[in-house]
C-alpha cells in the first residue's frame, strides 16, 4: 500500500465507509511508515473537531423576523406574490373578448372556422384561469400571515 | 442510531424530510423546523453572525416566494438547503470571502484530540479551539465548505449533499476529502 492509498483509505474511514480487511491494511502500514500514523491521528483529531464544533442557536429576533416574512413580503419589489392574480385577471379579460367575439360573429354569420377558432379559445383561457395549479386554494393557501 | 460497519461509529439518526412529500408545506412550520438549520450552515459557510441573519433572512423570503410553485415532487428540505448554498455562495462572492489553496497539504499538521480529564481552563482552549476551526470553514472554497457543513452540523448522507449541492456522489466525497485536507493545513498555519 502507497501513502497516497493510505489516506485515500483514512478519508473513507472518516466518511464510515471501509472494510474491515482494509481497517487491517491501513494497520499493516501504519506500523512501518510514521508519517501516515501521524497523518491518521491528526486526521481523526480533526474529525472529532468537526463533529463538535458549537452549534449556535438562531437569535430570536431573527426568528421573529422571519415568522413576518408573510405580512412584509408583498410590500418588497422582489415578491411574485401579485403574479397568479394579475395572469388570471389578465386571462380572464382575454377570454372574455374572445367568446365576445364569437357570440358577435354568430350573430353576422361569419365563417364557422373563425367561430371555431375564437370559441375554442375563449373556452380554454377560461378553463386555465379557473382550473391551472397556481390559482388552486391549495396553493395559494400557505401564503399570508396567520 | 446508525451503526458503521466499518469504523465502528455509532452516529445519530440524520433527520429526514419525507413526510413533506405530496403535500403543501406551511411557511411558519418550515420555519419552525429550519430556520435553526439554515442559520447554521449559513454562519459555517459566512463565518460571521450578521452576514448568516442576512443569508437566513434572504432563504426564507425565497422560500416564501417560491412556496405557491412547490408541487411536492422533491424532498422540501433538500429544496430549502439548496437556497441556502445558492444565497451563501452569492453572499460570499459579494462579500469576497478569501478561500485557502491546497498548495499546502503535504506539511503535517499536528492535532491533539482533547483529554477527556481536562479541568476547565482547558476546556475553554478546547471552546477556543473549536470556534477557531468553525471560522476556518468559512474559509474553505463554497463546495468544500458547504459538504462539510451539511456532513457534520447537518449529519446528511453523500446522497443527500449530492442532492443539495447537485453535484454527483464522488465529487462529494472529494469536496469531504479536499476539505479535510485543507482544514488540516490551515490549523498547522493557524497554530501560535
Amino acid at each position: 500500500m502507497t501513502c497516497e492509498e493510505f489516506e485515500e483509505l483514512v478519508q473513507r474511514s472518516l466518511d464510515g465507509s471501509i472494510s474491515r480487511s482494509d481497517h487491517a491494511r491501513m494497520d499493516a502500514h501504519t506500523q512501518i511508515c510514521p508519517q501516515c500514523m501521524e497523518l491518521k491521528r491528526s486526521l481523526a483529531a480533526l474529525d472529532h473537531d468537526l463533529w463538535n464544533l458549537p452549534q449556535p442557536e438562531i437569535p430570536m429576533s431573527l426568528m421573529k423576523a422571519l415568522e413576518q416574512i408573510p405580512a412584509s413580503a408583498p410590500a418588497l419589489g422582489g415578491s411574485l406574490s401579485w403574479k397568479p392574480e394579475l395572469l388570471r385577471a389578465s386571462l380572464l379579460a382575454v377570454g372574455g373578448l374572445c367568446l365576445a367575439l364569437f357570440f358577435d360573429q354568430l350573430q353576422t354569420e361569419w365563417r364557422a372556422l373563425g367561430q371555431l377558432v375564437l370559441g375554442t379559445g375563449g373556452f380554454f383561457l377560461f378553463s386555465l384561469s379557473v382550473l391551472h395549479p397556481i390559482f388552486l386554494p391549495a396553493a395559494s393557501g400557505s401564503r399570508g400571515p396567520r | 442510531m446508525i451503526l458503521d460497519a466499518g469504523s465502528c461509529r455509532i452516529r445519530p439518526m440524520p433527520e429526514t424530510d419525507s413526510r413533506h412529500y405530496g403535500r403543501p408545506p406551511d411557511y411558519q412550520t418550515l420555519v419552525a423546523e429550519f430556520a435553526d438549520r439554515v442559520y447554521r450552515q449559513a454562519l459555517r459557510m459566512l463565518g460571521l453572525r450578521q452576514d448568516a441573519e442576512d443569508a437566513t433572512q434572504e432563504v426564507f423570503l425565497k422560500v416564501f416566494n417560491g412556496l405557491p410553485r412547490f408541487r411536492g415532487e422533491s424532498d422540501i428540505g433538500t429544496w430549502i438547503f439548496r437556497i441556502t448554498f445558492n444565497v451563501c455562495v452569492t453572499l460570499r462572492q459579494r462579500k469576497k470571502i478569501q478561500s485557502v489553496s491546497l498548495d499546502d497539504t503535504d506539511r503535517l499538521g499536528s492535532l491533539d484530540p482533547p483529554d477527556p480529564s481536562s479541568g476547565p481552563d482547558e476546556i475553554l482552549a478546547e471552546g477556543e479551539r473549536l470556534e477557531r476551526l468553525a471560522l476556518l470553514v468559512a474559509r474553505l472554497p463554497e463546495r468544500e465548505a458547504a459538504a462539510i457543513t451539511l456532513f457534520y452540523s447537518g449529519q446528511k448522507s453523500y446522497e443527500e449533499i449530492s442532492r443539495i449541492l447537485g453535484i454527483p456522489p464522488g465529487s462529494v466525497a472529494t469536496a469531504l476529502h479536499n476539505g479535510r485536507r485543507r482544514l488540516r493545513a490551515m490549523l498547522k498555519e493557524d497554530r501560535p
